[in-house]
């Protein structure tokens, strides 16, 4: 019964991310409480990002700047639910082309999305009541988004009054504190292992430690630059203190293949943004701009323990790879064809 | 555990601590395993700070620069466990002095404690010890000379110290948790206070999150009044920017009324490094808080959590008193 009010929040939540593109807000209208309190990174006006009812979240949608080309693929999808309330996360990985007449190269924004949001069943069906968005990384070129969109430093500093603080905060907005007995979902193998991902990055997002904690076998190694070698203890250290130096970090994931084992499972999976690439950076031109790129890939290993998968081997390579042209499905998970 | 295991490891932790004062080292053979776990952030040659064994811990306590005068105030001490092993933290407030002439040299420091314990035929003994050690005004040169303080701004690089306590690996929350049921309220509530800070400091705000209730209320200048979320956000923030963090305190009275307790109490250390100009032959043996905080508890689900916190940023001397007497 729940894998069907999971499918329906998927289904929903990858319509409300596809209007950021088709600009279609009036889809928007079956899935958004009209009354939703909604806090968006982005808003200048209120340091709290306060954008509060459906009129809020329909303004933000209508005066997302265009551009000529915009991708957006959704990553880490969770929900968690229980009876007629659900709390889901995602990560939404955007980027936004103009191309000038007789140019070959774009001028391009990148950026991703963080959304914590929570969902309320009405007798009209699942429907979001409130959304919480913090744009974690952005860069590039295309200025109507920086000139449209608030954006604190990246570099942290100590709290001020008037300081746009992150709308989603790692303990109150996190799926499994706010729903932490959750009904089965009857997701398939493939979908737990990568839930268990979720909470992984959502955890190193949000300084969640206690999520990482949770999800990493006692024994777990990682091999990953600059660190080296580490223990879970040791690469709790150190991630924890690399993680203070910025404001925002995002980790959305893609799996590339899912082998399974038995109680272990070897997963491929490209890191869809958040990586910097401080000496070569990907310059997007008319050849390359539909072809989705990570920024850099992980192999993986999780194992079964008391029916819940871990990670216990994770070898983390830097490094652009190109993966193929967007698919035309918002998660990102099936056909190939570019629209 | 019980009461009389608790009290057993806290008149241990306090044998422990004496010692940095008395330099007698063979005392911490009653207390501490042959082959202890030893992590102590001022440790140079080794970035995880390891400095093994009892022998390690007893060259530690020895190499403590000398002093004129050694004061040290155990604040923020909790264990918790069951029959056979415990989890323990602390912050030791220490102040040494040189008298030079007529000079007064002062170094202020903060120790964050936290160690495992096991219960064995001779009583409880220390299996792991992990202190990190923060300069809270460094007049005395040779305690920069002989201990190593990584003062760099906060993020990896090669040969980094990282801290030696770990907010998840190392609290006694999350290896025990269940409350000791022996506790007064008093006890319950200094505890849930100490949870809060211990998130702060090791940056695990899964306790404080614990530790205040929904409808909390902080005021902190310079931010103002903040809900919870702003309070833990701003919080978060703030710990991105500093290496370290401490904040030891003692109440100085905690009123229960039913569900709610009325308490203040002072943070002995952490609110910037002391002026050392400021002590002279008169106050430098008082105790001194650097804030006050004004609290309110409200009791849920059998649990004390923090309703209303105001922090009052100022020095007061709170007199000889707060420093531990001589331990026999």
């Amino acid at each position: 019964m729940s894998r069907k009010h999971y499918d329906e929040i998927k289904k929903k939540f990858g319509v409300f991310i596809s209007t950021w593109k088709n600009r279609d807000i009036h889809l928007l209208d079956e899935m958004i409480d009209k009354e939703v309190v909604c806090y968006i990174s982005t808003s200048k006006s209120y340091a709290i990002g306060a954008q509060h009812s459906l009129f809020g979240v329909k303004s933000f949608v209508l005066d997302i700047p265009t551009s000529d080309v915009f991708h957006h693929k959704i990553f880490n999808f969770t929900c968690r639910i229980s009876g007629d309330e659900a709390h889901q996360y995602a990560y939404v990985v955007c980027l936004a082309a103009n191309f000038e007449k007789n140019k070959n190269e774009a001028l391009t924004f990148q950026f991703t999305a963080m959304l914590s949001n929570h969902w309320v069943r009405k007798a009209t069906g699942w429907c979001i009541t409130e959304i919480r968005m913090d744009i974690l990384g952005h860069g590039g070129d295309l200025t109507s988004f920086t000139d449209s969109w608030y954006f604190e430093s990246q570099k942290p500093s100590y709290y001020y009054y008037g300081k746009h603080e992150r709308c989603i905060n790692g303990e109150l907005d996190s799926p499994w504190n706010r729903i932490p007995i959750a009904e089965d979902n009857e997701l398939t193998e493939e979908e737990l292992i990568m839930d268990t991902y979720a909470k992984y990055a959502y955890g190193n997002d949000q300084f969640a430690w206690d999520h990482v904690c949770d999800i990493l076998t006692e024994d777990a190694m990682f091999t990953t630059a600059p660190w080296g070698p580490c223990s879970k203890r040791q690469r709790l250290e150190v991630i924890k203190l690399h993680r203070q130096k910025e404001h925002m970090w995002a980790h959305p994931m893609k799996a590339e293949s899912i082998l399974m084992e038995g109680d272990l499972a070897n997963v491929k999976l490209f890191r869809m943004s958040g990586h910097r690439q401080r000496s070569h950076p990907y310059i997007f031109t008319q050849y390359n701009i539909n072809i989705e790129h990570a920024c850099s890939r992980m192999d993986v290993v999780f194992r079964k323990e008391d029916g819940v998968w871990k990670i216990c081997k994770w070898n983390g390579y830097l490094g652009i790879v190109e993966i193929g042209p967007y698919s035309t499905d918002i998660y990102g998970v099936a056909g190939d064809e570019i629209k | 555990m019980d009461r009389r295991n608790y009290d057993e490891i806290k008149n241990s932790f306090r044998l422990f601590i004496s010692t940095w004062k008395s330099r007698k080292p063979d005392v911490l053979d009653g207390i501490i395993d042959p082959e202890t776990e030893c992590y102590l952030s001022v440790v140079r040659q080794y970035v995880s700070g390891a400095q093994h064994s009892l022998f390690g811990i007893k060259d530690f306590v020895q190499k403590i620069p000398a002093s004129d005068i050694f004061h040290t105030a155990i604040t923020n001490f909790v264990c918790r466990g069951n029959e056979t092993a415990a989890q323990q933290t602390a912050c030791v407030v220490c102040r040494a002095v040189k008298n030079e002439g007529s000079k007064i040299k002062v170094f202020d420091f903060a120790a964050n404690c936290s160690n495992h314990w096991r219960r064995t035929g001779n009583g409880w003994r220390m299996v792991e010890i992990r202190i990190d050690i923060i300069n809270q005004g460094a007049g005395i040169e040779e305690f920069l000379d002989v201990w190593y303080f990584d003062e760099t701004p906060a993020r990896w690089y090669d040969s980094v110290h990282v801290a030696c306590n770990h907010g998840e690996f190392d609290s006694p929350w999350i290896q025990y948790p269940s409350e000791n049921d022996f506790f007064t309220d008093e006890e319950r509530i200094e505890e849930c206070f100490s949870q809060y800070v211990f998130g702060v400091d090791t940056i695990s705000y899964n306790h404080c999150d614990s530790a205040i209730a929904r409808e909390a209320m902080f005021k902190i200048d310079p931010w103002g009044v903040m809900d919870k979320r702003l309070a833990m956000e701003s919080s978060k923030s703030n710990r991105q920017v500093d290496r370290f963090s401490t904040h030891p305190f003692i109440f100085r009275n905690i009123d229960v009324e039913g569900n709610l307790a009325h308490a203040h109490a002072y943070r002995l250390s952490g609110q910037g490094k002391s002026i050392n100009s400021t002590y002279t032959p008169r106050n430098i043996n008082i105790g001194r808080a650097c804030g006050r905080w004004k609290l309110t508890f409200v009791k849920v689900d059998d649990r004390w959590k923090i309703l209303s916190l105001i922090y009052f940023e100022g020095t007061i001397e709170l007199g000889e008193s707060i420093f531990m007497q001589e331990v026999v």
